[in-house]
């Protein structure tokens, strides 16, 4: 937690839902134009809720499935018809009472309980043995991730940042993982997956995700917060509801899969390196660089902060992203060190680099600077850089929106 | 008659027409969690077994739907009193790329969820109903039987708490402290 972040506490849902009043409207959007956290939460819920949002009627079929299910397990309807049927009922149900009294008598009936509805449509047994198809494809995902999955296996996978996401929400995957630089984590319907360096496999069916390892160990987090280590040999029993787990160190009938010699292979060969290569590009480099900044001044040291990216704009490696870095210099300055004075001197040098990003963001700035001292001036402002055309004005445009300065009474 | 109608002539037809509203409401309450599922079944279990209890003070749409509410809120009371004081993995702030992919939007879809548990019932109904469904504040005091500042101010502390939840800088914790004198009044 940043003290910085203090000035934003419990803004950022409503900031991200437009439904803030205009100076702190502002003052969020200033924080997060230099907190990567905040602003990470902001675009996640930006991003979430229209999706959130959306319609969520059940499909006939899922709607079918359900009131199968409850009509099923409803308790005895004591509806009244009509009346006539009702009188015409009588003798019946008075024979079908002392019936029933009879038995309940043998045999108290329990109350109706909501039975899950995988359990009622289809039944399992609690030990549901491991469906392992004979068929099975084989897939690479990276270097560093092969698979073998079932024809049932379904799931999307998403390689971005050496980061392998596997949502998988049905069958069967064997995974042999090599480590290295990368991630790689699994997430079922019940839990979290996340490989250490291991051959392992996933079992995902309605009832529950099975989780056994061949080699190395992973981590499993259930849905409910339960985190836990499966070992070589283990096998996890994780109920869908994500509520309860269970584990066996019994051989699984999947073991045939962790001894398949392909992914043996492919698991046994020579690791990567741990340590992530540094691609030579400078702009790679000083994003590295930035984003070290960016954690220092968010853990409170903006000065330690400012000291690095100085030291950076001297070396003669990054002499062409000079600009670059006298910018975020200056929003240090500026929002983390209160040096207005400073920042404006360098933002106004900076206003004409021939870099356009740099020259756009160092006037919109500018006008951030002046919203903190007063919505018109901010206005003005604003109004100036739209006047300058291009992707300037755009820009302009959207933040007198954003800081809601387009009706604002001005002398 | 008339109510026979309004209801359907049989169980499942009322499961049907008032189904699909209910499992929307549940599953924009619970996210995307099996929980849905069970407490669907729960609400037109009640709905069923009080069908011949209902006056016709209100449509049987408002009826169902409030009965919906309360079953709800009690999966809710419990899922909040079985949380312990750690956020869940799930709800670590997710990566951000590929923000428009169908996985992504699912994962900050749980990970906005698994803060929302974190919230106290009313917050978390105040908010859902409010922010995600877009119901009125007047609609959801009507339909909570709360008066109108109550719910105002469940919505402003929820937006609040779960902000903070999602910036990790409240722990649960010491929120729940905190929360147990005003929710325990409100019950």
């Amino acid at each position: 937690m940043s003290d910085l972040c203090a000035s934003v506490r419990g803004q950022l849902f409503a900031f991200a839902r437009a439904d803030l009043p205009l100076l702190e409207a502002a003052r969020v959007e200033a924080h997060i134009r230099r907190c990567a956290t905040c602003a990470a939460v902001v675009n996640n819920l930006a991003s979430v809720l229209p999706h959130a949002q959306r319609d969520l009627q059940p499909s006939p079929a899922k709607l079918d499935e359900l009131s199968r299910a409850i009509l099923v397990t409803r308790p005895p309807s004591n509806s009244r018809p009509f009346l006539l049927a009702g009188m015409a009922a009588v003798a019946v149900g008075v024979a079908v009472v002392v019936v029933v009294v009879v038995v309940a008598v043998a045999r108290p009936v329990p109350a109706p309980v909501p039975v899950p509805i995988a359990t009622r449509v289809e039944p399992l047994p609690v030990e549901r043995p491991i469906e392992v198809p004979l068929e099975m494809k084989r897939t690479t995902h990276s270097k560093n991730v092969e698979m073998l999955t079932s024809p049932g296996f379904v799931a999307d996978v998403v390689i971005a940042d050496a980061r392998i996401g596997v949502t998988q929400s049905a069958g069967f995957a064997v995974f042999a993982f090599r480590g290295g630089e990368e991630r790689l984590e699994i997430v079922t319907p019940a839990a979290t997956v996340r490989a250490v360096g291991t051959l392992f496999y996933v079992d995902v069916s309605a009832a529950a995700t099975l989780v056994g390892v061949g080699e190395g160990r992973v981590s499993v987090a259930s849905r409910d917060g339960t985190d836990r280590m499966v070992a070589k040999g283990e096998l996890l029993r994780i109920e869908s509801s994500g509520r309860k787990m269970s584990s066996s160190s019994s051989s699984s009938p999947a073991e045939p899969w962790l001894q398949d010699p392909g992914l043996r292979a492919f698991h046994d060969r020579v690791s990567p390196p741990a340590v992530p290569r540094i691609e030579p590009s400078s702009a790679r480099e000083l994003a590295q660089r930035l984003a070290e900044a960016a954690r220092l001044s968010g853990a409170g040291k903006a000065r330690a902060a400012q000291a690095f990216l100085t030291s950076t704009s001297k070396d003669p490696h990054f002499a062409s992203h000079a600009d670059i870095l006298g910018y975020e210099i200056a929003r240090l300055d500026a929002f983390a060190l209160d040096d207005q004075p400073a920042a404006r001197a360098a933002l106004t040098k900076l206003s004409s680099s021939p870099v356009e990003s740099v020259r756009v963001q160092a006037v919109l700035t500018t006008c951030e600077l002046d919203l903190s001292q007063h919505p018109c001036a901010a206005r003005a402002c604003l109004q100036s850089a739209e006047a300058r055309g291009g992707s300037l004005a755009a820009e302009a445009t959207r933040l007198t929106k954003r800081w809601r300065l387009q009706h604002l009474a001005c002398p | 008659m008339g109510l026979i109608k309004a209801f359907g002539s049989t169980d499942a037809e009322v499961v049907r027409e008032h189904g699909p509203r209910v499992y929307a409401l549940l599953r924009r309450l619970f996210g995307p969690s099996d929980v849905v599922d069970d407490v669907f079944q729960n609400v037109f279990i009640e709905v069923l077994r009080s069908r011949p209890l209902f006056a016709g003070r209100s449509s049987p749409r408002t009826w169902i739907h409030r009965i919906a509410l309360n079953v709800a809120y009690q999966e809710m009371r419990q899922q909040y009193r079985r949380h312990d004081s750690r956020l869940p993995p799930d709800v670590l702030l997710p990566e951000n790329h590929d923000a428009h992919h169908e996985a992504a939007l699912r994962q900050r879809e749980r990970w906005l969820y698994a803060a929302l548990a974190h919230l106290p019932p009313k917050q978390r109904t105040a908010v859902v109903l409010h922010d995600l469904d877009g119901r009125s504040l007047r609609t959801i005091a009507d339909d909570l039987g709360l008066p109108l500042q109550t719910v105002a101010s469940q919505v402003r502390l929820g937006r609040a708490r779960l902000s903070d939840l999602l910036a990790g800088l409240r722990d649960p914790a010491s929120a729940r402290v905190a929360d147990q004198q005003p929710d325990e009044e409100e019950a």
